[in-house]
């Protein structure tokens, strides 16, 4: 009877297990599903919009100013540099940032700014400024770079579209795009378009 | 000899005209292009007007239809629908909500039908009445009642879609302040940002939109925003949220003549 019950016991216990692991399984699958009851407003505000967000948008852009330098320092610990290093933000790769600037998948800067010698390739936007001759405008790269990866810490709540803390690009990606940006042989600064 | 002169300058003038094509126009030029082709065909019939004219059939058909409350063809003289479109969205007693054009329709065909419509066949049956009953009202001027003269929902309805209005979300940061106010008259790309207030887009909406062949009410206009700005998933057909940016909406675009049916991209 004991060597039974034991017995019966250990298969319940292993039914249970795998019960347990395909419940897990099914889990780790699913993708989280997003769905609101009620109202769309206040699903939006909990689930899509972050604290800076909600002041940008109540006040228009215009912050009040006893808030603006609390909202820099929040804005500025978001910014992640390539290995953990601010000073790799000089280590870019100009070629590469060419491609990740015009490319509608990764950076898609062209969609706003233009500059770039082959407009027609790419069919610029104007909502930003033209980056034509940036090499000669006396920024450091940190400034370009902290400006590409959150523009707010910045100018608070700015257009631009804040790529790094979305994710949308990643930090070496920036420091590329930096690169690009201040090398005085790339086709932003010399404005003939090499292949 | 003149003669020979005259073939040459011709010639000349031919080989730089070709020449002036073959440079490529700048991103400006190609916008204003595109703007320009569109503002032709607006003058003309296109497919909305067709739509539109089908929708007018199924509002007499049938024993109890549209037509039977309305007059013939919504005329009236009861119940006119000449009009009734400018004033949209407001409050109506029998439903005791706010509604735009889409949930009105709806709403009054469920009342006289007694069944509700649901999903997918909601939107199939409102849709072309949409269309219609919006024309009904062409060449008259969008006339939202003023925000100081709004009281109750409407005035509730009305803040809401202004708090929405500005809701700077998502992983883009927009809001729709953001881009068709204060960037209006920008690019992004060769896609023009058009100012809500000026171009008072929304006399021309429902629309027949050319790009996919598709006949869209503001409601699918709105939720196509809020698929731009990366928010999932869209709000829903015929809710307060929807109606309430609407209503905004309407307010900026106060004094537009309305065309119905559009003709967007």
């Amino acid at each position: 009877m004991r060597n039974i019950s034991k017995v019966s016991l250990g298969l319940m216990l292993l039914g249970a297990l795998a019960l347990g692991l395909s419940a897990c399984a099914e889990g780790g699958a699913k993708k989280k599903k997003h769905k609101y009851t009620g109202s769309y407003e206040l699903y939006i505000a909990k689930n899509f919009q972050g604290k800076d967000q909600k002041l940008c948008g109540e006040t228009k852009g215009r912050i009040p100013g006893s808030q603006m330098a609390a909202f820099i320092a929040a804005q500025k610990k978001l910014i992640k540099y390539p290995g953990g290093n601010p000073g790799n933000v000089s280590k870019g790769n100009s070629k590469r940032g060419e491609k990740v600037y015009t490319n509608k998948k990764k950076g898609n800067c062209v969609a706003c700014h233009c500059g770039h010698p082959k407009p027609e390739l790419v069919a610029c936007g104007n909502m930003g400024v033209s980056h034509r001759g940036y090499a000669k405008l006396g920024n450091t790269k940190k400034h370009t770079y902290d400006y590409i990866y959150n523009s707010w810490a910045k100018l608070p709540c700015s257009d631009m579209i804040r790529a790094g803390v979305h994710k949308l690009i990643k930090p070496q990606d920036a420091a590329d795009i930096t690169a690009y940006l201040h090398d005085k042989n790339s086709s932003m600064n010399t404005g003939v378009y090499k292949k | 000899m003149r003669q020979r002169w005259l073939y040459g300058i011709v010639a000349a003038a031919v080989i730089c005209g070709g020449a002036y094509q073959l440079t490529a126009e700048t991103p400006d030029q190609a916008a204003r292009r595109v703007k320009d082709q569109i503002s032709q065909l607006r003058d003309g019939m296109h497919a909305g007007h067709v739509y539109t004219e089908e929708a007018k059939k199924k509002f007499n058909k049938g024993a109890k239809s549209c037509a039977s409350c309305h007059g013939k063809d919504g005329k009236g003289p009861k119940m006119s629908l000449v009009g009734a479109f400018t004033k949209m969205p407001r409050y109506y007693k029998d439903i005791n909500k706010v509604a735009d054009l889409d949930l009105r329709i709806k709403s009054c065909i469920e009342n006289s039908t007694g069944k509700k419509l649901k999903g997918k066949k909601a939107r199939k049956k409102v849709k072309p009445l949409a269309f219609y009953v919006a024309s009904l009202s062409n060449g008259m001027r969008l006339n939202l009642k003023r925000p100081s003269r709004m009281k109750g929902k409407e005035k509730a309805m009305f803040n809401k879609g202004k708090r929405m209005w500005q809701q700077k979300s998502g992983k883009r940061d927009f809001s729709c302040w953001s881009c068709h106010v204060k960037n209006a008259g920008k690019r992004i790309r060769l896609q023009g940002l058009l100012d809500m207030k000026k171009a008072k887009s929304m006399k021309y909406w429902p629309a027949y939109r050319f790009g996919g062949t598709k006949y869209w009410t503001v409601e699918d206009r709105i939720r196509g925003c809020y698929k731009q700005m990366k928010i999932k998933p869209k709000p829903k057909y015929f809710k307060k949220d929807i109606i309430a940016v609407e209503m905004y909406m309407f307010h900026l675009s106060r004094g537009g003549k309305v065309a119905i049916p559009g003709l967007v991209r």
